[in-house]
Formats: C-alpha cells, structure tokens, sequence
C-alpha cells in the first residue's frame, strides 16, 4: 500500500514538474532574445557597456543601453531623448523605428522578444499565492497611458524646450531595466568600485521602485507590463493591424469569450491593445479558431490543422528557422565580443592602460597635452602648473552634466585667480558645443575633444558621464571621479587640493 | 491523499509569500538605511560616499541567507508542483465579440512612413541622438547618481 503510494507521489511529482519547467517554444524564443539583446558577454566581464556601431539601431524590447551587454539602444531611452532635443531637431529616427517595430509585430515584442517580459514571466514562477485580474486590473492598465504621457512626452519635452536640457523622465525616475541592467548589471562588477560614490537619492528611490515592481510581478502576472510600461502602452496603439500576431478567425468564432477568461492579460478580446499576442488562447479554443500568423503566413496553428504531410514540412521548416537563428546568434556573438572595431578598441586602450594612462589616478602625475579651446585659444596643462585644475568631462545630452556646469562657472568666477577650469565635450556631438553654450555666458574654457578621444585617454574618462578630475598645483592628480559634482564637493575638493604644497 | 497535498501546498504558498514580502522589506528597507546613514555622514564630509562596497556588503550579510532561502524554496515548490492555480486560471465572464482585425491599406502606408522616417532621421542627425546618449550614457538617467 504504502510503496503503492509512495509510486503516486513521485509520478504525480514528475509531472508536474514537467507541466511546470519545459520550456515552451516561446520561452525558447524569449530567452533566444534576451541572449541577443545582450550579446556584448564581454561587457559583463570587463564592467563596460558596448560602444560600437550597432547602437544606432534600437532594439525593438525593453533593455537598458547602460546595461553591460545591450548591443543595441533601448527604443523607450531613445524616445525620451529624442523628444528632449524637440527644440533642435525633431526626432524622425525613433518615430520611424517606433512605427516599423509597431507595425511589424506590435506587442507580440511584449509577448516573445523582450528580455523585461522574460524576466517578469520567470518572477511570476515563484510559487506563492496569485493576484487574479479584476475590473481592478483592468482599470490600472491604463496607467501606463498616464505615465507614457507624463514621463516619457511631457517631461523631456518641458526640459527640453523650455531649459534646454535633456531630461528622460522615465528613465530617470522610474525605469527598473535601468536600475536593474544597467545601475546593477555595472555595480556589481568590481571594476566598477568607484561608481559607488556617486550613488545617492537618484539610486536609493530606482533601488526601492525596482524592488516594488518586482514584487508585484511575484503575485500578480506581468505587473510591469500591464500597469506601468509605456513602451507596451505605445505598440499597443499598433496591435489592431501589426504583421504578426494572434488572429481571429470568425467563421469559427462563436464568442464564448473562453479565450479572454483564460487570458493573463487584461484583454477585451483578443488581438487588443493588451493583448500581448503570446498566443497561449489558441490552447483554451475549442473552435479552434485563433491562430498565430504573419500576413497570410500561419506560424502557429490547432493541433490537427494540417495534414501530416503538411505537418511534417512544418516540422522541417522550423527546424531550419532555429537552424538559422542558432547560426545568427553565434555570428552576433562572435561580432560583439571579439570582431567589433569598437571592442577591439577598448581592448587596445585597456591594454595600453598600464603606459598610456598612467598619471590618471589619484597621487599620480597627469601626462601633459594641450587641445584646441571652442574660442580658438589652446589651453596647455603644463602651462596651468601653480594652480589647481578642474578638468570636467561633459556632453550637451547628458542632464547632470549641463546641470553642473553653472557650478563650474560660479567657483570659477570666485577664486579665477588661483584655478584653471577645461570642460572637455565628448567626441560624440549631437549639438555643436559652441551653438550650445553661446547664450550660456560661461567664464570656464570649453574644449571639443578630439574624434580619437585625445583627452578622454589621458584622464581615463569612460562612458559614463558627468566625470571630473582635480589636480593640486603641481599637476598631480587629487580626485578623478564618474558622477555629479555639487557646490559643496568643488569647495571640498578645492580646499583638498590647495593644501598640498 | 489529496487532500494533505493541497494543505501541504497551502502551507508552503503561504510561507513562500510571506518569505518574498520580507526579503523585499528587507531590501528597502537597506538601501534606505544605507542612504540615511550616508546622508548624516556627507553633511559633515561632502567628499564622503553614501555608498561603498564595504557598507552594501555588510547589509549584504543579513539578506544574503534570506534570498538564497527565496530561491531554494521557490525550486523546491515548482519540482513538488506547489502553485496557486488561481493565478492565471479562468476568470468570471460572459460572450465576447472578437474581431478580425486586418487594415493591410493602413499597414502598407505605415510601413512606407516608417522608412521614410527612419531616413528622414539618418540625414537631420536624430539617429546620432540615438547613438550618443546610448555609448556616453548620462548617470544620473540610469539610477546612479
């Protein structure tokens, strides 16, 4: 009786854990994706975030570009910014991208391509007890409408025309791939130790937020992406005639609402603005009439809708479309990590770091240059020897960076006598610096660097702005910090700095 | 037989909740520790840092042990098939009208504006935007300060 039993409970425990963890094809998909967004393995090792080409090109799922693996820009980043610089330019690029990746496959990105979407789906694994959907969840969806509008259109448009300064009000405030991909996905590497310095209120209140979110995804199925995500929000407003996606086929169709009742989402009907095409409503119709196409092409049917001819030539062809996408996959990795010219790059520069950059740390001699001011006069570090030098690495679409230099320029006018203060502007220009800080009225030298990073090499800047560096009147260096300065940091460092001999 | 399954289950969704609520009171309530900390000893020292390695390592100490318990505890139920079929089961409702959505004319001139865009945004510089703000990334935008 009692091996009888015992026989019981292992079967009915294998079961499930085989209903429970084999990965479906779209988890396959899922993960596939993931691993692709973030190809740049290296990244993770080394502590930086890819710098190459391929980042022109937006992915069309939520992952941070800061995270050290994305190989390409986060669409939801891009758009904020993009709206942030209204007042230079408008921002077709990304409304273009937006609207291709919306047309083409709408929110089946939600459903089968975003690494937050995995991430959310694994959380909600976590056996613990369930949040139902509820004319509560329902409401909440539209959320993320109110947060698209304030966070990502209204702020950065409100900075960016009206102070000109660039300000991703999403990305700032709430974005948990920031905070987890990229603020973690950096922290955690030990490279990485002097990031820590510069964490504040900024890191605290994104920590907490992350933490929340990520707890709601426990109890209740995609919480982010229902709730919150305004990148969802916007290839919602595509889900009604995107390419790929769940559709209905309504000869068959006898609206039992089966397919909605079973649904995780808070959809009216399938293919809505919620609808996340996952196509998992195809298993629960007993009309068997919702399947997962492309155009006219059927990528997922019924069980029994081909013959097994047909089926068997469906077997195949899927088995060359992994085929292909295993081989792409391996290509990209293979791109990233060690053809890139971008990598090969850094990893000159980090070979070279030992010769080149030596000086560039506290207590050590900055190596001399000289560079070519936006006025037109050099500015030579040598020459500047007796007085304590501020060297400040900054961009005009970087936020603490523009909100740092009236700083500079007020320590600047206060002791103008006994400091030197060089604004080096990345080689990345998206504003000309000069057309920039024309109606600015600063007192501080302001330098271009040049397109081999000439400056940026000889204090060791990274890819993380705002940086500065102080040196004490004989050159040497007494401070060489990622982050934001204050007042109070520049008196501090000001007053360390003189009182070395 | 079942029956004790089920309570079993019950037990441990309920343990395995509760454990996830604590971990993340536990979580906040570091960072936030940390900050204050940090805060009070940056007013006397503004060169000073709220956060170090040392400092998250050391509330590190106390959470650890609690996540890697979460983790356990969250495999050991998917192999017992403890879940709380609720969750994603069917909810209440009635008929619903579906609709098949097509809108090819729509898509086509979509897809053409998408082009014509990306294009667009190539030549008046917004895709340099894009690639700026993605390989010099601003810190402040990405949590860290």
């Amino acid at each position: 009786m009692n091996a009888e039993t015992n026989t019981n409970i292992k079967t009915d425990m294998r079961t499930d854990w085989r209903q429970t963890c084999s990965p479906s094809t779209r988890r396959l998909i899922q993960l596939y994706s993931a691993l692709l967004h973030n190809a740049h393995l290296k990244g993770f090792i080394d502590g930086e975030i890819y710098q190459g080409k391929a980042k022109y090109a937006c992915v069309p799922g939520f992952n941070c570009y800061s995270c050290p693996g994305a190989v390409g820009a986060c669409p939801l980043g891009a758009l904020q910014n993009a709206l942030a610089a209204t007042g230079h330019r408008a921002g077709w690029y990304m409304m273009g991208i937006l609207l291709l990746f919306g047309t083409i496959l709408g929110r089946t990105i939600c459903g089968w391509i975003c690494p937050l979407g995995l991430i959310q789906e694994l959380l909600h694994k976590t056996p613990t007890f369930k949040i139902k959907k509820s004319n509560m969840t329902r409401m909440l969806s539209y959320l993320k409408y109110v947060l698209l509008a304030i966070f990502v259109v209204a702020i950065p448009l409100w900075y960016g025309l009206m102070h000109d300064m660039p300000m991703p009000g999403f990305c700032k405030f709430i974005c948990p791939a920031g905070t987890l991909e990229g603020a973690i996905g950096l922290l955690s590497n030990p490279a990485n130790t002097d990031l820590y310095s510069m964490l504040g209120i900024f890191f605290t209140r994104k920590f907490a937020i992350l933490i929340i979110i990520g707890l709601a995804c426990i109890f209740c199925y995609r919480s982010f992406c229902r709730f919150i995500c305004p990148l969802g929000a916007i290839y919602g407003l595509f889900n009604r005639f995107c390419l790929v996606g769940v559709k209905v086929d309504m000869a068959k169709c006898n609206g039992c609402g089966s397919c909605v009742r079973h649904c995780g989402m808070d959809v009216k009907h399938v293919g809505d603005h919620e609808c996340i095409n996952c196509a998992k409503c195809m298993d629960v119709c007993a009309q068997k009439a919702i399947s997962f196409k492309a155009g006219n092409m059927t990528l997922k049917a019924p069980a029994d809708t081909f013959s097994e001819d047909e089926q068997k030539q469906r077997d195949r062809n899927g088995r060359i479309a992994w085929g292909i996408a295993l081989l792409v996959l391996c290509l990209a990795l293979v791109w990233f990590n060690f053809l890139d010219p971008a990598v090969k790059k850094t990893a000159q520069a980090g070979a070279g770091t030992v010769e080149r950059t030596i000086g560039s740390e506290v207590g050590q001699q900055l190596a001399d240059f000289s560079i070519t001011c936006l006025d037109g006069s050099t500015f030579t570090l040598s020459e500047n020897r007796g007085k304590v030098v501020f060297i400040n690495l900054w961009a005009t679409y970087c936020t603490p960076c523009v909100k740092e230099l009236p700083h500079f320029d007020a320590f600047y006018r206060e002791h103008m006598d006994d400091i030197a203060v060089l604004a080096v502007h990345s080689s990345i220009v998206t504003d000309e610096p000069d057309e920039y800080l024309s109606d600015k009225g600063y007192a501080i030298t302001f330098a271009l660097d040049t397109d081999d990073d000439y400056v940026w090499q000889i204090v060791n800047g990274a890819s993380t702005l705002p940086h500065t560096i102080v040196l004490d009147r004989n050159g040497v260096v007494v401070y060489n910090q990622k982050g934001s300065v204050t007042p109070e940091i520049l008196a501090a460092l000001y007053e360390q700095a003189s009182a070395i001999k | 037989m079942n029956e004790d399954k089920d309570k079993r289950a019950y037990m441990f969704l309920i343990i395995q909740s509760l454990l996830c609520f604590l971990l993340a009171v536990m979580l906040i309530a570091a960072v936030m520790d940390i900050y204050r900390t940090g805060v009070a000893v940056q007013a006397e020292n503004p060169l000073a840092a709220i956060f170090s390695r040392e400092i998250v390592a050391e509330h590190a100490r106390l959470i650890v042990p609690l996540f890697f318990a979460v983790i356990g505890s969250s495999i050991a139920g998917l192999i017992l098939g403890a879940k709380d079929e609720n969750g994603l089961g069917p909810v209440k409702g009635g008929k619903v009208e579906n609709k098949a959505y097509e809108g090819n004319t729509i898509r086509r001139v979509l897809l053409v504006a998408a082009v014509a865009l990306i294009i667009a945004g190539v030549f008046n510089g917004s895709a340099l935007d894009v690639f700026g703000k993605a390989v010099k990334i601003c810190t402040e935008c990405v949590g860290l300060g």
